[in-house]
C-alpha cells in the first residue's frame, strides 16, 4: 500500500513539475488563479486565455487555472500576492473591483499599488438603463427627478455600486442603493420587474435585456456607443466619464523580475491574438495591453475611482 | 419549437450524442449515490471540460447528469439511511422505515418512478409555460421571496412531528449559522470571528454534507457490525408494487411535482425545502397521516416527485432571464458561459437548439435513470450486509474528496467534518438535524429579501400583504400552519361522533 | 427543594440557551441594520430553548409543558442501538476522523486517503490486514482515477506540498 501511495505521489508530483530541460522561465507549471468560483466572466476569460498561452510561452509548461474564491475576490488576490515572485502564480483582476477596498478604507491582505502589472487582456464599459416602459428618457429627466432613483446592485463597493454613485456625482442626479442582488442579471431583473428604476451595468449584458425590449439605454460609457440610437456620455457632454467600467489585468505577486514579466506580457499578448482566443472576442471584449501600458491603465483607473471616494464610502 | 425539438432529438441519436447523454447519467448517478456530493459537484467538475465541446453534446451531458441525480441519491437514502443529497434527505422519513420492514423494493419502486414521473411532468410545465416565461418570473420579487421563506420555514417545523419543540430550536440555530459572514444587504460583516473563510458565510454543501454522510458515518463506526440488522433489508423485491403505487396516489404525485417544478422556479429556494414541503403536503392529504414516519409509501412518492420535478421549475428563471433557480443551475450557467452561449434574455430566443437539446436530454435522462436504477439495486443492497468499518472510511473519504472538487477550498472540507460533528450531537440529544439544515438554506434569503423589500417600498411594511402573489402566498403559509389543527379537530369530531 | 431532572435533555437546552445567549450579545455589536433579524432569532431561540429546559423537569407544570411540545409522531429517523453506545467509543470515532482531517491539511488527499483507510480499518474496524490493504488501495485509486485523470481535476496537496 505504501508502494501505491508512493507511486500515486509521484504520479501527482510528476503532473506539477514536468522536467524543466529548457533555460529560463517558465520552468514549470504556471498556476493562473481566478479569485472566483467556476463559472462566469473571469473564469471564462481564464479557461480560453490558458490554452493559447501555453503555446506561446517559449517553454513547453502546462497553463492551469486554479479556482480561488472567497471574501468577494479578495483570497485569491491575496493568494497571487503572497506567492513567490518567480511568475508560476499569476492571477485575474478586475479594476477597480481590486482597489475599492483600498480606496473605502478597508482592510485587506493585499496591497492593489504593490502588484505586478502583467498586462490587461479586457475591457468593459458600462450603459445606464431603464426599464422599456419608464418615463425616463434622458439625463435631464434624472436630474428633475426630485426624489432618489432607485437603483439595484449586488452589493456596497461591488463596481457597479461604484460606478453608479460616480454617474450620480458628476451628472447630479441623487439615488437610493437596493443591495443584495445575487447577480447582474438579477438586480436588471429586478429593475425589469419594478423593485428599482434603472441598472447601470456592462454593455454586453445590458445590450441582450435592450434586444429582448424589456429595458431602454440612456447612455454609455463607450467612447463611440455601441448600440443603435443610444449615444455615448462624451457625445452627451460629459467627457470624464468616458471609459469608466472594469477591466480585466493579468497580475503577479510584487517584485517580479523585469524578464519574466516581459516573457509572461509578450506571450500574452501573442495568445489573446491567436485564432483560438479571437474566436471569443465578441463576448470577451479584449483590449490588450502589455506590461508597460497595463500598469499605466491600472494607475488611472486607481486615479479617477480615487477621486470619487467619498462617493464609495457606504452611507 | 418544434424544429428545435426535433433537432435536439436527431442530436441524441446520433453517436456521440447518444454517448453523453449515457454518460452524464452515469456521472449523475453515481454522483448521486455518493453521500454528499450531488449534481452541483458533478456539474462543476465537468465544467472545464466542455470548453470547446459541442454545445448540443455538452447539452446532452448536462441533461443527463440533471436528471439523474436524484435517482440515485434516493436510493442511499432508502437503503442506508444516508441521503445521497439533501433533497433526498426526506426520502429517509418513510424510505428507510420500508427497508427495515423488508420493503425496500417497493421504496425504490416508489422512488425511482415518481422521479420520471415527477421529472416529465416538471418538463412538461416548463414547456407549458414557455410563452408566459418573463410574467411568471416577473411575479416574484423581494416579498415573495421572503414569504416563500417563511412558508419553507413553517412546513418544516410542522414535519418535524413528535421532536417539535426541539425542532424549532435546531431551525433557530441553523437560522443563526445562515447569518455568519459577509451580508451584502447591509454592507457588514458578522461573526467570523475574522475568519477569511467565513466572510462568504457557511456554504451549503459542506454543511450539508457533514450533517447527513459523515454523521451517519461517525453514528455507523460508533455502533459497528453492518447497517442492515435483519437480512430481510436486502431483499429486493415488489419493486413493481411501488411503481404501481405511483398511480394507485396519483394525487399525491401530481400535488409533488407541481410543487417542486413552483419551488424549484424559486432563486434560493431548491430542492431541498421542495421535498420537504411536498412530505408535509403528502402528510396533509393522505387517507393515513399517523403512519407517516413509520414507512407510509406516500412520504417516499411525495418528495421523491418534488425533487425530480424541480429541474423542470429551475429553468424558468434561467431560460427566461438568465438567472439561476438553484446551486446546480448556477454551475450550469458557467458550462453555458463556457461553450459561448451567453444566459439571458435572449438565450431563448438566440439559442433554442441548445436550449431543446437540454430539455430533450433531461426528460430521456429521467427515464433512463430510472431503468438503470431499477436494475442496479439489489446488487447496491448488498452493501447493507458489508461491515461498516469498510463502508464508513471509504464514504468519508469521498464524500470529503467531493466537497473540496466544488469549490477547491479546504475550508469546506473542515466545515464538512465540524457540521458531521455537530450533527452527530444534534442526533443524541434529539435535536432534528433537517430543520437546522433547512433554516441554513433560507435564512439568508429571508433577511435579505425582507430588508429589501423594505428598502423598495422606502420602509412601508404594507408591501407584504399589497401585492397580490405575496398575499396569496401568506396565506398559503397561514393554511398550511392551521391545517394540522384543523385536521385533528375534524379527527376527534369524527371519533365522538362514532363514540356516540 | 429538589426537583427530578431528566439531566441529559435538561443540560442540552441549557447549552442550546447558553449559545444563544452569546450569539445575542455578539448579533448586538453590529450597527442597527445588520443586527435586526439575528436578535430577533437569538431572542426567539432563548425564549424556545428556555420552554425545553422547563419541560424537563418532572413537575406537574414540566409534565404539562412536555405534553404540549410533544407529539406521539417522530418523524427524525434515528440509529438502531446507538444510544448505548460507550462514550469512548464516540470519542475514538470523532478521533478518527479529525486525525484524518489533519493528515488531509497536511499532506493532502492522495497520501492521506489510503493511511486513514488503512489504519481505521486496521485499529478501530479490526479488520485482517489484506482487507485493509485492499480496501484502501481500492478506494484511493478510485479517487485519483475519477478526480486526477479523468477530470484532471487537481487535488488538495497539503500544506506540506505547496497547498493553500
Amino acid at each position: 500500500m505504501f508502494k501505491f501511495a508512493l507511486v500515486a505521489a509521484v504520479g501527482i508530483a510528476a503532473t506539477w513539475a514536468l522536467p524543466a530541460n529548457a533555460a529560463g522561465f517558465p520552468e514549470k507549471n504556471i498556476d493562473f488563479i481566478i479569485p472566483f468560483g467556476p463559472g462566469g466572466g473571469f473564469d471564462r476569460t481564464v479557461r480560453i486565455i490558458s490554452p493559447a498561452l501555453e503555446k506561446t510561452l517559449p517553454n513547453k509548461v502546462e497553463v492551469v487555472p486554479k479556482n480561488v474564491p472567497g471574501a468577494g475576490g479578495a483570497k485569491g488576490l491575496a493568494t497571487v500576492f503572497r506567492a513567490k515572485p518567480d511568475g508560476h502564480t499569476i492571477a485575474i483582476a478586475n479594476m477597480p473591483g481590486a482597489a475599492i477596498p483600498a480606496i473605502t478604507g478597508e482592510p485587506t491582505e493585499y496591497e492593489v499599488d504593490k502588484f505586478t502589472w502583467i498586462a490587461r487582456l479586457a475591457t468593459e464599459e458600462y450603459m445606464l438603463a431603464v426599464p422599456a416602459k419608464s418615463s425616463i428618457r434622458t439625463i435631464e429627466d434624472l436630474q428633475k427627478l426630485g426624489r432618489p432613483l432607485k437603483v439595484p446592485s449586488t452589493d456596497f463597493g461591488s463596481t457597479a455600486y461604484a460606478a453608479s454613485e460616480i454617474f450620480g456625482q458628476v451628472l447630479k442626479f441623487s439615488m437610493q442603493h437596493l443591495v443584495g442582488y445575487k447577480g447582474t442579471n438579477d438586480y436588471i431583473v429586478a429593475v425589469i420587474r419594478g423593485d428599482g428604476e434603472a441598472a447601470v451595468a456592462p454593455v454586453a449584458t445590458l445590450k441582450q435585456f435592450i434586444q429582448s425590449g424589456d429595458m431602454r439605454a440612456i447612455f454609455t460609457t463607450e467612447e463611440k456607443s455601441s448600440v443603435e440610437g443610444v449615444k455615448s456620455i462624451g457625445e452627451l457632454g460629459y467627457k470624464e466619464l468616458v471609459g469608466l467600467g472594469v477591466e480585466r489585468f493579468v497580475v503577479g505577486p510584487p517584485g517580479m523580475p523585469a524578464e519574466t514579466v516581459k516573457i509572461l506580457s509578450d506571450s500574452l499578448m501573442k495568445a489573446i491574438a491567436s485564432p483560438e482566443a479571437q474566436a471569443h472576442a465578441d463576448k470577451e471584449g479584449f483590449a490588450p495591453q502589455p506590461a508597460d501600458k497595463a500598469k499605466v491603465s491600472a494607475d488611472q483607473t486607481l486615479a479617477l475611482y480615487s477621486k470619487y471616494k467619498s462617493a464609495l464610502i457606504k452611507k | 419549437m418544434l424544429e428545435s425539438t426535433l433537432a435536439a432529438l436527431q442530436v441524441m441519436f446520433t453517436l456521440s450524442g447518444a454517448f453523453f447523454l449515457f454518460a452524464g447519467v452515469v456521472v449523475g448517478l453515481i454522483f448521486g449515490i455518493v453521500p454528499g456530493i450531488g449534481g452541483t459537484t458533478a456539474i462543476a467538475l465537468l465544467m472545464p471540460l466542455t470548453l470547446g465541446m459541442d454545445p448540443r453534446n455538452a447539452m446532452m451531458l448536462m441533461g443527463g447528469i440533471m436528471g439523474a441525480v436524484s435517482a440515485g441519491g434516493s436510493i442511499t437514502s432508502i437503503l442506508i439511511n444516508t441521503p445521497g443529497g439533501a433533497p433526498n434527505a426526506a426520502t429517509c422519513f418513510d424510505g428507510y422505515p420500508m427497508a427495515q420492514q423488508g420493503k425496500a423494493g417497493a421504496a425504490i419502486g416508489a422512488a425511482a418512478a415518481a422521479s420520471t414521473l415527477g421529472g416529465l411532468f416538471g418538463i412538461i410545465l416548463l414547456i407549458a409555460i414557455i410563452p408566459v416565461l418573463k410574467q411568471v418570473v416577473l411575479l416574484f420579487g423581494p416579498p415573495e421571496f421572503f414569504m416563500l421563506a417563511l412558508m419553507g420555514l413553517a412546513a418544516v417545523a410542522l414535519s418535524t412531528g413528535g421532536q417539535f419543540l426541539r425542532g424549532l430550536i435546531a431551525g433557530g440555530i441553523g437560522l443563526m449559522l445562515s447569518f455568519v459572514g459577509y451580508s451584502g444587504v447591509s454592507g457588514t460583516v458578522r461573526f467570523t470571528g475574522g475568519s477569511e473563510y467565513l466572510w462568504d458565510g457557511i456554504s451549503l454543501i459542506p454543511a450539508l454534507t457533514g450533517m447527513f454522510a459523515i454523521t451517519e458515518m461517525i453514528a455507523l463506526s460508533i455502533v459497528g457490525g453492518t447497517i442492515s440488522k435483519d437480512a430481510t433489508t436486502t431483499r429486493v423485491t415488489g419493486v413493481m408494487e411501488g411503481v404501481w403505487a405511483c398511480f394507485k396516489y396519483w394525487k399525491t404525485l401530481l400535488q409533488g411535482s407541481a410543487i417542486g417544478t413552483v419551488i424549484g422556479a424559486i432563486p434560493g429556494l431548491g430542492g431541498t425545502v421542495a421535498a420537504f414541503l411536498s412530505y408535509t403536503a403528502a402528510m396533509q392529504i393522505s387517507k393515513s397521516p399517523e403512519t407517516f414516519g413509520r414507512g407510509n409509501i406516500e412520504g417516499v412518492i411525495g418528495p421523491e416527485a418534488a425533487n425530480n420535478s424541480k429541474d423542470g421549475g429551475s429553468l424558468i428563471p434561467t431560460l427566461a432571464f438568465g438567472i439561476p433557480g438553484s446551486a446546480e443551475m448556477a454551475v450550469f450557467l458557467g458550462v453555458l458561459v463556457l461553450i459561448g452561449v451567453e444566459p439571458g434574455p435572449m438565450l431563448l430566443i438566440q439559442n433554442e437548439g441548445v436550449v431543446f437539446s437540454l430539455i430533450i436530454a433531461l426528460s430521456a435522462s429521467c427515464i433512463i435513470a430510472t431503468v438503470i436504477t431499477l436494475l442496479v439495486t439489489r446488487p447496491l443492497a448488498m452493501i447493507t450486509l458489508v461491515d461498516v468499518h469498510i463502508v464508513a472510511p471509504a464514504v468519508i473519504a469521498v464524500s470529503l474528496v467531493g466537497v473540496y472538487a466544488l469549490q477547491n477550498s479546504f475550508g469546506d472540507v473542515v466545515m464538512a467534518v465540524l457540521f458531521g460533528i455537530l450533527g452527530y450531537v444534534m442526533m443524541r440529544f434529539g435535536f432534528p438535524r433537517i430543520t437546522l439544515v433547512i433554516a441554513l438554506v433560507l435564512g439568508e434569503l429571508a433577511e435579505r429579501s425582507y430588508h429589501q423589500s423594505l428598502r423598495m417600498a422606502d420602509g412601508d411594511w404594507t408591501v407584504f400583504f399589497t401585492r397580490t402573489t405575496s398575499f396569496v402566498l401568506l396565506l398559503l403559509t397561514v393554511a398550511c400552519l392551521l391545517w394540522p389543527a384543523v385536521q385533528t379537530l375534524r379527527r376527534r369530531a369524527g371519533l365522538s361522533k362514532r363514540a356516540v | 427543594m429538589t426537583f427530578a431532572v431528566r439531566q441529559r435533555e435538561f443540560w442540552a437546552a441549557i447549552v442550546v440557551l447558553a449559545l444563544s445567549v452569546g450569539y445575542l450579545l455578539w448579533a448586538k455589536t453590529y450597527p442597527p441594520a445588520a443586527n435586526a433579524v439575528p436578535v430577533l432569532v437569538a431572542w426567539a431561540t432563548i425564549v424556545l430553548s428556555i420552554i425545553d429546559a422547563v419541560s424537563q423537569f418532572e413537575t406537574p407544570v414540566g409534565r404539562w409543558v412536555r405534553r404540549l411540545v410533544t407529539a406521539e409522531r417522530i418523524v427524525e429517523w434515528k440509529m438502531q442501538g446507538d444510544e448505548d453506545a460507550p462514550l469512548t467509543r464516540i470519542v475514538l470515532a470523532v478521533a478518527w476522523i479529525s486525525g484524518y482531517l489533519v493528515a488531509l491539511f497536511l499532506i493532502g488527499f492522495i497520501i492521506a486517503t489510503p493511511i486513514y483507510i488503512f489504519f481505521y480499518m486496521l485499529i478501530h474496524g479490526g479488520r485482517s490486514l489484506r482487507d485493509s490493504l485492499l480496501a484502501a488501495a481500492g478506494t484511493t485509486l478510485a479517487i485519483w482515477l475519477i478526480f486526477v485523470v479523468l477530470f484532471r481535476y487537481p487535488l488538495y496537496p497539503g500544506v506540506l506540498f505547496g497547498g493553500y
